[in-house]
């Protein structure tokens, strides 16, 4: 039969009509504003205290306040505090928090969260512990005053507490805080200017923030992660991609609005897109760095640790990750370049025949090294594989031992001997933020067992470390940052490959992205 | 019948039972999540205290038993990065990846099996070998490829569909459809080639026989020759390689959910396995080798059915 005579034209319109309407309904126009942010990975721990993880970082900047915030000018900004005082003897802080504050459940902050929530972050941040064993005692005055003790003057406090990277201390309602440290809360009440939906999101796939509109934003200009936080939008939907290139694609279409952390490699495909635009949303980006473990030969010896120290050329370690010289900076000072600390004190030259030179003065006897290596590490792998060709280069015997990124951090806190299972040099990543200065930086404590892994003891960096936080003025603090790197280079406890800034790709739609070192979706509006 | 599939499920209870323990065993040997959970900070003190927390720190048969057992009261655990149910995490991905199953598979037989019988009527003609030559380019061309190469004409150039995403039944076939083309086309090549192949060289068997002369003999059309003699003897390898593939298309779902981003089964392992989220592996791998049972299960009974010579 022929089918136009079995479906009248007529009819045949109707169908289509009615296929078409199928399709539209649920895309119908609604009222509220969505901002469909892209990820290649969702946060699924939820809690930003028991993970020092970014993803979760940058989950809690949502969802949590402060009491204080660092600027882009690396200066301490209150955020949940109104006023604070400093005694005399600089040993007793007093707190009070602004008027008005409330948690996603209507219940008022009080004093009592911000002391619980402190107490259980510090158990887990390398600054946090530090103020912690600084700490004589908290205690509440009223609801809304409460008061820190120091057993000896810290200039660090508001630095500490105002910490912009991982892990952040964020303020959680008490209920909440009291959950032990090893266990990761349930309950993700917070005060800030986005409440987590539980109910709208897909585990491991969507996580859906409604804006909070009791939050009390400051008057001040939002600048990185203090004054206002403006929620401009009804909604944001975070959605893990896994694959970039399908993010891009989706972006290309306006599936989504926001791609933050845009592969390098992928941003030659959207700079030519004009409804797309492509920015470098953080200078800071995040560092390489070589890592030696101080247990075992031949790296508990400097002699070597230097060898490896005059071979490594950045421009190689950046070119094969990053490869575009816009997206990146050679940076060699051990504090993050453009933080007030950075300097180039001690830095030596670099040379590949020196490298070899000194291999062969320092007394290497060509015995097997074992670096681990992460490859499914997006940075961390390409950076491992131009380590294990410099140090080859140098004349090092290196096995490179290759596995997913999970075992790697598992392996690495391993102490047992190269041969049983051990490393000998490893390769892993801050954050800009991580390392602005010498008590935030944790790759240069020389505390030993308790120091980051590869374990350095050092105490003279240790002392030069305390002395640091103990110094008030600006000039005198820039001077033992200096002398900390020196002796860092000197001893050459680890080596910094570059700075690779973070980038974001957004619709012409979305206004108000900002730079910031972590992820900050407050300001940004969508048309 | 009845006895045949009780005791086919009843014999399967110690190859799930094998697999379970396995993939427990295998899980445990990789090493636990603690270390990346806690994140660059972690001491190893910590990581202990962690540990001990989570009950990784027990000896791993007490850690198999008490699995076991809550297998058997229908509990399937908690996962160790989320603390959500287990099984509430898996019914959400259950959706998306058995829909894609089931499109790819309807998708694949509608064409695959034409195809198949359309050039072992053609033999050796120019439209076999251009079946036959297509079949392994598409068999060549990894998913992978072919869902990019998709994305790119019909999602960016042509804007006919989603450049990627999952929209569920609930929200409308339309978009169920529009959502799952893209991704059924690139799963669809691979098992069309497979299907098509088989379907070929078995139908140019059953055209060799002496049944099937005799009914063109006595005048039977082609279609009916097809469709009455042909398919039907030809239907047992055709059904064997359409099980097999339905169990391709499930446990090789990863690559397309991840190109695609669809929320299904196969991104949901590749994450837990790159998480170590111990539990959600286990439960994941026992309800793939259940599934596989029971495709396997479901084309014996077809067999009986297609063939009455088999009989069990």
């Amino acid at each position: 039969m022929d089918s136009k005579r079995a479906f009248p034209a007529g009819l045949r319109k109707l169908l289509f009509a009615a296929l078409l309407l199928t399709m539209a309904l649920p895309v119908a126009a609604s009222a509220e504003t969505v901002l469909r942010m892209a990820k290649t990975s969702i946060p699924r721990i939820l809690d930003p205290h028991f993970t020092t993880s970014f993803t979760e970082r940058d989950f809690g900047y949502l969802i949590y306040d402060t009491l204080f915030a660092i600027d882009s000018k690396f200066e301490v900004k209150p955020q949940m505090v109104d006023t604070w005082t400093v005694s005399d003897d600089r040993l007793t802080y007093t707190f009070t928090l602004r008027d008005g504050l409330l948690f996603h459940d209507g219940q008022p902050v009080r004093s009592a969260d911000c002391v619980v929530s402190l107490k259980r972050w510090a158990q887990r941040d390398g600054m946090g512990q530090k103020l912690a064993d600084l700490t004589k005692e908290w205690s509440i005055v009223d609801d809304k005053t409460f008061r820190l003790v120091l057993k000896q003057p810290y200039e660090f406090v508001l630095p500490t507490l105002g910490k912009v990277s991982s892990s952040v201390p964020f303020i959680m309602p008490e209920r909440v805080a009291k959950t032990p440290i090893s266990e990761p809360i349930k309950d993700y009440t917070g005060s800030g200017p986005f409440v987590l939906d539980q109910s709208a999101g897909t585990s491991g796939v969507k996580l859906v923030f409604r804006k909070f509109d009791k939050y009390l934003p400051r008057k001040e200009p939002a600048d990185w992660a203090s004054g206002a936080k403006l929620a401009k939008v009804d909604r944001i939907d975070w959605i893990e991609f896994r694959d970039p290139m399908t993010a891009v694609n989706a972006l290309s279409k306006g599936e989504i609005d926001l791609i933050h952390e845009l592969p390098h490699d992928l941003a030659p495909l959207l700079e030519s897109d004009p409804k797309v635009k492509v920015v470098i949303y953080n200078e800071l980006g995040q560092l390489g760095f070589i890592r030696f473990n101080f247990l075992f030969p031949p790296f508990n010896n400097a002699e070597v640790r230097r060898a490896v120290l005059l071979g490594v050329n950045q421009k190689e370690f950046l070119d094969g990750l990053v490869g575009n010289p816009k997206f990146y900076s050679e940076c060699r000072s051990i504090y993050s370049c453009g933080s007030p600390y950075e300097t180039n004190v001690g830095v030596p030259p670099v040379s590949l025949d020196e490298a070899k030179k000194a291999l062969k003065a320092s007394g290497y006897d060509g015995s097997q090294i074992v670096q681990f290596h992460a490859t499914n590490s997006a940075t961390i792998g390409p950076l491992s594989e131009v380590l294990t060709r410099v140090l080859r280069n140098i004349g090092f015997n290196v096995q490179a031992e290759a596995m997913d990124f999970q075992t790697f951090t598992r392996k690495r806190l391993t102490q047992s001997p190269p041969s049983q299972g051990g490393w000998n040099i490893a390769l892993s990543t801050w954050t800009g933020p991580d390392v602005v200065d010498p008590v935030a930086n944790i790759s240069l404590s020389g505390a030993g067992q308790k120091a980051q892994w590869g374990w350095l003891e050092m105490p003279e960096m240790e002392a030069l470390r305390e002395k640091f936080a103990k110094t008030a003025d600006m000039g005198e603090r820039k001077t033992i940052a200096a002398d900390i790197q020196k002796l860092a280079y000197d001893q050459a406890i680890y080596i910094p490959t570059g700075t690779f800034k973070a980038l974001a790709a957004y619709r012409d739609s979305v206004k108000g992205v900002a730079p910031a070192p972590a992820l900050m979706l407050w300001g940004i509006s969508k048309n | 019948m009845l006895k045949f599939i009780l005791s086919r499920l009843l014999g399967a209870l110690p190859v799930i039972g094998l697999v379970a323990a396995a993939a427990f065993l295998f899980l445990r040997l990789s090493g636990d999540p603690v270390a990346s959970m806690l994140g660059e900070n972690a001491t190893a003190q910590q990581v202990a205290e962690t540990r001990e927390a989570l009950g990784l720190d027990r000896p791993i048969v007490v850690q198999f038993l008490s699995w076991i057992l809550h297998i058997f009261q229908g509990d399937f655990g908690t996962s160790i990065v989320t603390h959500e149910p287990v099984w509430k995490m898996i019914s959400e991905r259950l959706e998306a990846t058995f829909s894609l199953a089931f499109t790819t598979t309807l998708l694949s037989v509608l064409v695959a099996v034409p195809l198949g019988l359309y050039a072992a009527r053609h033999r050796n003609g120019p439209i076999d070998r251009a079946i036959v030559s297509l079949c392994t380019t598409g068999f060549s061309v990894p998913t992978f490829v072919t869902g990019y190469l998709l994305v790119w004409l019909f999602s960016i150039r042509l804007e006919w569909l989603p450049a990627q995403g999952y929209a569920s039944l609930g929200q409308g076939v339309g978009p169920w459809l529009l959502h799952l083309t893209a991704p059924t086309i690139a799963m669809s090549t691979v098992f069309i080639v497979l299907v098509a192949r088989i379907t070929r060289a078995a139908a140019i068997d059953v055209l060799n026989q002496d049944y099937v002369r005799t009914a063109r003999a006595l005048g039977a059309s082609n279609l009916r020759v097809f469709l009455l003699h042909v398919l039907p003897n030809a239907a047992v390898p055709i059904i064997t390689v359409i099980g097999v593939g339905i169990g391709l298309v499930l446990t090789g779902v990863v690559v397309t959910e991840t190109i695609f981003n669809l929320p299904g089964l196969g991104r949901l392992t590749i994450e837990s396995v790159l998480a170590r989220d111990f539990p959600v592996i286990q439960c994941v791998i026992v309800l793939f080798s259940l599934t596989y049972v029971l495709i396997n299960l479901i084309t014996d009974i077809l067999y009986s059915l297609l063939d009455p010579r088999i009989r069990y």
